[in-house]
């Protein structure tokens, strides 16, 4: 067990020289990100001949062995270098750093990984519960309705929902409340009046921490594209432990349904769904982008989106690196959490 | 004898009156006029009553109430420490509010003294006397002095620095040798409170330079953000991309009088205007920086006030005449004569502005001189490019990936396949786009207005120019081009400029479908604002009306 | 309600079509195998149809949509739907912002999202199958290396991954590479297998021939525009020389297949790979055969040649990237599968029998394994036609001006809070395509349980 765990983050460590390595070079050998670099000291409508002049001062000093070697030892001791967008030193705290004195990467990594406790916490119940209600009777009208719902979400994207909850619950004009009537209103005053000034906001302020309504729409639309797939999966992980021999024998046995499914089913059923809730980590980061730009959320994904277009390349490796550690971290939890679950795998 | 007329009682510019003659008679353009005139150190009033106009009448501040904090939605950039190298206008904006400069150029195109109570020319323009205002305080306590706003124009004047773009707008103080100020250049006066300059060569652009967002005056050896400035704000806090607060400092009295606004926020809601929309529909912000041309509609529908400033703002959709197959300028024409520029108005910018005429000079320039319509010939542009051998052709048309020059250049794109032409469109976004903007083959680039016409022409077009975009090399346009920019008299400048714009319409080497205007929105409760021509936030005065 | 019939009506050619399948499909449903099958579930009937209406769609979007979708008017500029055009029509859905009529677009988006989703993943496919048979086959070395690239690359966020492709790399020589990387996996496989029937004569010639194409690559970079005729000639004699050991060989319908199949892959890789000007070469020929309009429908046919293969800049960018994506994980699952399979009594057998490694790889575990492949292929395409909108919604695709619903969702949401009949039809256009998919994949999958 401690071996292969051994193993596995010895592996992690290769795949993330192998990736920055990569990285590194596509960037500094290329001239046009090169010159974008160049673009963000420079200013743009620079000449092309004063970036390129810039670049040869600033960056190509070295040679490009040397400066990985460089910056790589600045990475393992914590010193991630300044990001030319943000202004700010990009990782660890700073207390000579004046207002901001945790790095932007701590700041952002905050901010979504509120944003992700928030829809996982709605998200896995949520998912699990459809999933068991569908998988404990297969083929059964609710299992049929149940499925089709989940494969409904799983076609909507978080670009697509998060148009439509904003057209529906977030625009003045066209906002649903207005066909819900204000019942309070309509009680007190006897006449008919509808939600017209209630309607949700479509960005998020964050000017006063992390409020409800900055989180509202967010979560909500990552939390319907993510749930149909986890649902699906613990509903196919159920329907085949109900199928299975123990189960049919104890039902046989003639104990309860539900002491059969709560005792002995969910237990195994469950194993299966861990795996594929720890790997929804890394398509979180592609929903958190998405979800951050479209919404203004100031997180991890708006910033590796605006470092990335901008071309500010210590963001972009420090991105690059903390969504690396969150994949190869996440699988590895899945890995040994399924080792550890899976009975059959324990004894070996 | 004191003269009324002017800032400091020094008699007349003797410039002044031959610029009211031609204001008067047509020959120059009112608004051009007022910034002419009050550059030469004429009080606005005067200004408007030389065209025997009244002056309009500052808004009355009587009902203005006082409290609440304005919030802004404004990109918050990075590089906020040294104004002079500033290279976005949101940088001043947020600066302005605690550092000021010594004059302003007021949305009525006029420039008014700020930190200076006046200022005075010769008559070569060559020597300009600055009378610094008296009773500014700077927020530390101490009183400005004369000798720190030399400090300042010192530093302008430091052209080796990279970056500071002040070195360009005072280069007649500039010593070639050392790219310094030359030596009793500046000579600063504290008993008297003057600052004299003595400039290396005539020069009437100098009091506009120091109307622009970078030149705002710092304390000397003190940072941007450290937020030792005159100004009745102070910064509480700068974060690049996120945000940026300012409180009404109230331990420091402000030379202006009353302020009403509690604060400002500036918050950065991203290049999405989508966002924006949002944030105004939130109840999140008062006012914007600017209104895409696309979404003044929905602002306007939404219920919010709309601001609007008519400028020289432009796209122009270029080719680059060295590279093949635009050095034909035959098929040049025909692609220039493919298109609508009114369509491209409609469709690139909702129909905001004022259709252009591919010569990048323009009515609101003095010079500009009015040439037979241009119209969209499609049948004729088809027939010519097949005569030439490119229908079919596939051009790379290239641009940035959002916003009217997205639409624009798309726009242009969808004509010329009309015309026959096939169009392979290229989007970048801006870290991309400018690595080579000036080599792109084919593709849109915006300009900024500039108060004369001939500016841009020599900044763009001229042969060798760093910024020439076109490639373009015509040395009969530049040879009319010298001879316009040395000819003072504004009716002979025109008579040069209707040559050189022919020329340019003739060489077709770029599509400039429009004037842009700009526009800003606000929420109802937002009093005293008025848009301003470069984008410039002045809010000691403006209130809300909660 | 009557811009709802109009669009009804306008749609006549997708009813027909869709009408004609069911009519065949219904009563032979006996003797279609597992697509007869489906006609027995309701989900996976409803998710055939809701992709055939698509298929339809785009095939006739020429046909049901009147108004030219890449057209800009100034009259259907943001207006709602409805609103007359030129030349007496409606505009059904209205316009967008650049004044383009949504209606036809959604149809002709159609054209361009099918197309390249079921390509690049049909070719992530090919890839990860090539790498994925023997990794999981041989195992060790050649499973360690392979795992770990494709583990590398999965553990890349997909959305920073198609940043720095399409931002970092958009005209670097990475394309290229991959291109030719990615691009060589189908004229692999071909080899492989055909090898794997004859190859008991040896592994020389295997390498030989395998060897030989990726050495016209090489050349293509050395010797720059000259390549697309040398390329040919390598390519040409590479293809005598392994006809000639295949025909050694025996089968002769598989030698005759290997014949065609050999060269098409191979113009079609060369095309994409290297947008190589093949059918330029023939243009003045037919001009001189046919004069002015033999060259215009030359033009024409090369240009839907183009469109097929394409070779556009922006598409191949978001080609190569969604490609990219998805191969590692296709590789996973093969690989998983392999190691399933490979311990199977016939597996047993042939390696028994004596059987060539190829052979028992591409035939006796492939075709067993064919279930769960075809299953999530179907859901990877629809997983394709996700990414595609997202590469849309980034602006990082194809060009502004593309139909494509992505770009559409983009370019509208700008004024989605007032406009939304700008973004809603394209939105539910991907959605329903992405829906009918996951159906038919579901159906798919309870078949292939039953059996």
């Amino acid at each position: 067990m401690l071996a292969f765990a051994f193993r596995r983050i010895l592996l992690a460590f290769v795949t993330i020289l192998v990736l920055t390595a990569t990285i590194f070079t596509l960037i500094n050998t290329n001239q046009n990100t090169l010159r974008a670099i160049a673009i963000n000291e420079l200013g743009p409508q620079t000449p092309a001949e004063d970036l390129d002049s810039w670049v040869a001062d600033n960056v190509l000093t070295k040679p490009l062995v040397v400066r990985y070697g460089e910056w790589l030892s600045g990475f393992v001791v914590g010193d991630w270098g300044e990001s030319a967008v943000f202004r700010r030193h990009i990782f660890g705290y700073d207390p000579d750093a004046g207002r901001n004195k945790w790095g932007v990467i701590n700041e952002r990594l905050y901010a979504t990984g509120i944003l992700a406790f928030w829809v996982f916490l709605i998200m896995v119940p949520v998912a699990l519960l459809i999933g068991i209600l569908a998988g404990v009777r297969e083929g059964s009208l609710r299992d049929r309705s149940l499925s089709t719902l989940s494969i409904m979400t799983t076609a909507t994207p978080e670009y697509i929902s998060g148009i439509l909850f904003m057209v529906a619950l977030a625009s003045r004009k066209y906002h649903i409340f207005h066909y819900i009537p204000d019942i309070p209103t309509w009680i007190s005053t006897g006449q008919m009046a509808y939600l017209d000034d209630f309607y949700f906001k479509a960005v998020a302020n964050m000017r006063n921490g992390i409020s409800f309504e900055d989180l509202f729409l967010p979560v909500l639309t990552m939390v319907v594209y993510g749930v149909g797939y986890i649902a699906r999966m613990t509903r196919a992980s159920m329907a085949e432990v109900m199928s299975s021999q123990y189960v049919r024998t104890a039902i046989l046995k003639g104990l309860p349904r539900g002491t059969v499914i709560r005792r002995h089913a969910l237990r195994n059923a469950l194993i299966a769904p861990f795996t594929v809730i720890m790997l929804q980590f890394p398509w979180m980061l592609t929903g958190v982008v998405i979800v951050e730009v479209m919404f203004a959320y100031k997180g991890f994904g708006q910033a590796l989106f605006v470092a990335s277009t901008n071309m500010d390349f210590n963001m972009i490796m420090a991105c690059s690196i903390v969504s690396v550690l969150v994949v190869l971290l996440t699988q590895l939890i899945s890995d040994l959490g399924y080792v550890l679950l899976n009975p059959r795998l324990r004894l070996r | 004898m004191v003269d009324k007329r002017t800032l400091t009682g020094a008699p007349l510019h003797p410039s002044v009156e031959g610029f009211a003659k031609a204001a008067r008679e047509g020959r120059m353009s009112r608004r051009e006029f007022l910034a002419q005139t009050t550059a030469l150190g004429v009080t606005a009033t005067a200004a408007y009553g030389l065209l025997g106009l009244a002056a309009p009448a500052a808004e009355a501040a009587s009902h203005a109430k006082k409290g609440g904090r304005l919030a802004v939605s404004m990109i918050v950039k990075a590089n906020f420490t040294d104004a002079r190298i500033f290279d976005w206008s949101e940088l001043g904006n947020v600066a302005r509010h605690f550092l000021e400069p010594l004059v302003r150029w007021t949305p009525d195109f006029t420039f008014t003294p700020h930190l200076l109570s006046g200022w005075s020319a010769n008559a070569d323009a060559t020597q300009y006397v600055l009378t610094v205002r008296e009773g500014v305080m700077w927020n530390n306590g101490e009183a400005l002095t004369a000798s720190q706003v030399a400090w300042n124009i010192e530093r302008w004047a430091e052209a080796d620095v990279d970056g500071n773009s002040m070195a360009a707008r005072v280069s007649s103080l500039i010593d070639p040798d050392t790219n310094k100020a030359k030596a009793g250049s500046i000579v600063a006066d504290d008993a008297a409170g003057t600052v004299t300059l003595n400039l290396l060569k005539p020069d009437i652009s100098v009091i506009a330079g120091m109307s622009d967002y970078p030149a705002l005056i710092q304390y000397p050896g003190k940072a941007v953000n450290e937020g030792v400035g005159t100004g009745p704000f102070r910064l509480t806090n700068y974060e690049p991309e996120v945000g940026a607060s300012l409180d009404r400092n109230d331990d420091h009295t402000w030379w202006g009088g009353e302020v009403y606004l509690d604060g400002i926020d500036y918050i950065d809601f991203g290049t999405d205007p989508a966002a924006e929309v949002g944030a105004f529909e939130a109840g999140e912000v008062h006012l914007n920086f600017q209104t895409d041309a696309e979404q003044v509609g929905t602002m306007d529908d939404l219920g919010f006030e709309r601001y609007e400033v008519a400028t020289g703002a432009t796209i122009v959709v270029r080719m680059h005449t060295d590279t093949e197959p635009y050095n034909n300028k035959a098929l040049r024409q025909a692609i220039v004569k493919a298109v609508s520029n009114e369509d491209l108005l409609a469709l690139g910018n909702n129909g905001l502005g004022l259709v252009a005429e591919n010569h990048h000079v323009g009515p609101m320039h003095e010079e500009y001189a009015k040439l037979p319509p241009i119209s969209r010939d499609l049948e004729a542009a088809k027939k010519e490019i097949a005569d030439l051998g490119f229908a079919g052709t596939t051009l790379d048309l290239y641009s940035l990936d959002a916003g009217y020059r997205l639409l624009t250049t798309d726009a242009v794109g969808a004509q010329l396949e009309e015309a026959g032409l096939n169009v392979n469109r290229i989007v970048m976004p801006g870290s991309t786009f400018w690595t080579n903007w000036t080599t792109h083959p084919f593709s849109s680039t915006n300009w900024n207005g500039r108060p004369l016409g001939t500016q841009v022409l020599s900044l763009a077009y001229r042969s060798g120019v760093k910024w020439n975009e076109t490639a373009y090399n015509n040395p009969e346009f530049d040879a009319l081009l010298d001879q316009a920019e040395a000819t003072a008299d504004v009716e002979a400048r025109r008579a040069i400029m209707a040559k050189i714009e022919a020329m340019m319409q003739d060489d077709a080497i770029m599509i400039q479908p429009y004037w842009r205007s700009l526009f800003a929105h606000s929420t109802p409760e937002v009093q005293g604002f008025r848009m301003h021509q470069a984008f410039e936030h002045h809010f000691e005065k403006v209130w809300l009306d909660a | 309600m009557d811009l709802l019939i109009k669009a009804l009506s306008d749609l006549w050619p997708v009813w027909f079509a869709l009408a004609g399948v069911f009519i065949i499909s219904w009563p032979t449903r006996q003797y279609t195998g597992l697509y007869g099958k489906l006609y027995e579930n309701p989900i996976g009937l409803l998710g055939l149809y809701i992709c055939l209406f698509w298929i339809f769609a785009a095939i006739f979007a020429g046909v049901i949509s009147d108004i030219d979708p890449e057209a800009q008017s100034v009259a259907l500029r943001k207006k709602g739907p409805g609103t007359p055009a030129a030349d007496g029509l409606i505009s059904i859905l209205g316009g967008d912002v650049a004044g383009r009529d949504i209606f036809s677009r959604l149809f002709y988006g159609a054209r361009v999202v099918i197309p390249i989703s079921v390509t690049a993943t049909a070719l992530a496919f090919v890839v990860g199958i090539v790498a994925g048979l023997p990794a999981g086959y041989f195992g060790r070395k050649t499973d360690a290396v392979l795992s770990f690239l494709a583990n590398a690359i999965l553990a890349f966020p997909v959305i920073l991954l198609f940043i720095l492709i399409v931002l970092i790399a958009r005209d670097g020589p990475l394309i290229p590479t991959l291109l030719g990387v990615l691009g060589f996996a189908p004229v692999a496989f071909v080899v492989v297998a055909a090898f794997g029937l004859y190859g008991k004569a040896g592994r020389t010639g295997l390498l030989l021939a395998t060897l030989l194409l990726p050495v016209a690559i090489v050349l293509a970079w050395i010797l720059g525009s000259l390549f697309w005729l040398l390329g040919w000639v390598v390519m040409a004699a590479w293809a005598a020389f392994f006809v000639t050991r295949v025909m050694n060989c025996g089968d002769r319908k598989l030698a005759i297949l290997t014949i065609v199949l050999v060269p098409v892959l191979g113009f079609i890789y060369s095309r994409v790979a290297f947008s190589l000007p093949d059918l330029g070469l023939i243009a003045p020929i037919v001009a001189g055969m046919f004069g002015e309009a033999g060259s215009q429908s030359f033009n024409e046919i090369e240009g839907m040649v183009n469109n097929l293969f394409i070779p556009r800049d922006a598409a191949l960018n978001v080609f190569i990237a969604v490609c990219f994506a998805s191969a590692p994980g296709i590789f996973r699952l093969v690989r998983g599968l392999t190691l399933d399979t490979k311990e199977r009594d016939y597996v047993a057998a042939a390696q028994t029998r004596g059987e060539n490694t190829w052979y028992i790889m591409i035939f006796e575990i492939l075709p067993n394994v064919r279930g769960p492949l075809i299953v999530d292929a179907a859901l990877r395409i629809g997983y394709t036609i996700i990414l595609l909108g997202t590469l849309g919604f980034f602006g990082l695709g194809l060009e502004p001006t593309s139909p494509d619903w992505g770009t559409m969702i983009n370019i509208g949401r700008g004024g989605a809070r007032s406009f939304p009949h700008m973004v809603i039809p394209p939105a539910f256009a991907l959605m329903s395509l992405v829906l009918g998919i996951n159906m038919l994949a579901d159906g798919l999958r309870e078949m292939s349980l039953k059996d």
